[in-house]
């Protein structure tokens, strides 16, 4: 019993004095428990995520430094390179490990190279894919980041994947017609689509971000809505999970427009073993922080917690996870980590 | 005696205050000015004037609520 150890020297203190160390000791050691509480959530937020969690291995762009202004997209070639959009600046960048810039091209404007919002990025066989909020069409670039060509699309791009040099698979809003990932060749020509609501829906509610398996299976995570799925890319429907629990999306009428007011699932990512990476948004427990991780038949393998709040997740070839800290100023790098290894004294990759 | 009842609500009123500017005004902050941004876009007369100008002042409200909340 703590609160009866009597100091050395025998207890000289009044009875007030005694009561207020007792409080301070109360204080210092509730202080003391919730630290080591926000410290092990990191790693076990509850009973399934003591399976996996993350380690920071790495990190780039500091509050002192110019680097990263306000990176967006991120993506890893086979030498661990980095390359980034950066809204701020409007510039594509690359970057290597220890956070050296080691090119960067762009500036302002609707030219081959340039940018007015530069977005997402994906790194596909040497080639680098970059969308714009505001340009119309992908544009691709070799990986000393020179300027190669534009794949033309009309409607704005949310999000998309390179299967080929000659095949990309992209989502957009389109209000007045079925939600689709649309296939296009490599000059922007339409060569299929993949319909994952037969009805049409209020604008924005079925907008998704994507990522597609090895054997060209697709993964759907609903940005405005409780709701992931799986399909193959015949367009053939496998399965539906539900991340978060009891969540009712909000829309509201902004400008002659009705729009949902909260991300429910902001991004999603797969490792090299196929599982499935969530980010979950303002709904989630922790706000753009909590992961919820599956496996390919959609079974949930636990949750993850971010230190900080991410807009995406990025995972490379050799299953490190990357997202934002600093408010965009900095890129963290995690590796992702089986925790029964790690009691057995083994850290997997 | 009266010093712990006043430490005492001196430390819930802190406490108040800290959740009110730490957690409620920054996210209705953030939520604002997704929404005044979409608002602004839509009436701008080059977005609001061709059906595809209006989808991307959607994509920037999507990219807002993904980016800034």
């Amino acid at each position: 019993m703590w609160s009866e150890v009597i100091p050395m020297g025998g207890n000289s203190r009044g009875p007030i004095e005694n009561s207020l160390m007792r409080r301070l000791r109360i204080v210092f050691m509730a202080g003391m428990a919730s630290l080591f509480l926000g410290l092990a959530v990191f790693c076990v937020g509850d009973k399934k995520a003591a399976e996996i969690c993350l380690e920071e291995i790495g990190s780039v762009g500091t509050l002192d430094d110019d680097l990263l202004f306000q990176w967006v997209g991120v993506a890893v070639d086979r030498e661990q390179k980095l390359y980034v959009t950066d809204a701020m600046d409007y510039r594509l960048k690359k970057i290597d490990i220890q956070g050296r810039l080691l090119n960067s091209v762009g500036g302002r404007g609707r030219g081959p190279g340039q940018f007015l919002a530069p977005r997402n990025l994906v790194w596909f066989d040497g080639r680098l894919y970059v969308s714009d909020q505001y340009v119309p069409g992908l544009q691709v670039f070799d990986e000393e980041l020179r300027y190669r060509r534009r794949i033309m699309f009309q409607q704005p791009i949310v999000d998309f994947e390179v299967i080929s040099s000659d095949r990309v698979v992209i989502s957009s809003l389109t209000p007045n017609k079925k939600p689709a990932l649309y296939f296009l060749d490599g000059s922007g020509e339409p060569k299929g689509s993949l319909v994952y609501n037969d009805q049409k829906v209020p604008f924005m509610q079925e907008s998704v971000s994507f990522c597609m398996d090895r054997r060209g299976d697709f993964y759907l995570a609903f940005s405005f809505q409780n709701r992931i799925e799986k399909w193959t890319g015949d367009g053939i429907f496998l399965w539906r999970r539900h991340p978060l629990k009891k969540v009712k999306p909000v829309r509201k009428r902004i400008g002659g427009w009705e729009v949902p007011t909260e991300v429910v699932l902001k991004d999603i990512a797969l490792d090299s073993r196929d599982r499935i990476f969530v980010l979950g948004g303002g709904y989630s427990r922790n706000r753009s922080r909590d992961i919820y991780v599956y496996d390919s038949e959609g079974k949930p393998c636990g949750n993850l917690l971010l230190p900080e709040p991410s807009h995406c997740l990025y995972i490379d070839s050799k299953n490190n996870l990357y997202a934002r800290a600093n408010e965009g100023i900095t890129l963290k790098k995690y590796r992702i980590i089986e925790t029964s290894r790690q009691i057995g004294g083994r850290r997997g990759s | 005696m009266n010093t712990a009842i006043r430490l005492k609500r001196f430390s819930g009123l802190v406490i108040v205050t800290l959740i009110l500017f730490g957690v409620l005004l920054p996210g209705g902050l953030n939520a604002k000015a997704c929404e005044d941004g979409f608002m602004r876009c839509m009436s701008d007369p080059i977005y609001s004037s061709i059906h595809v100008g209006a989808l991307y002042c959607g994509l920037g409200y999507l990219f807002c609520k993904k980016y800034v909340e």
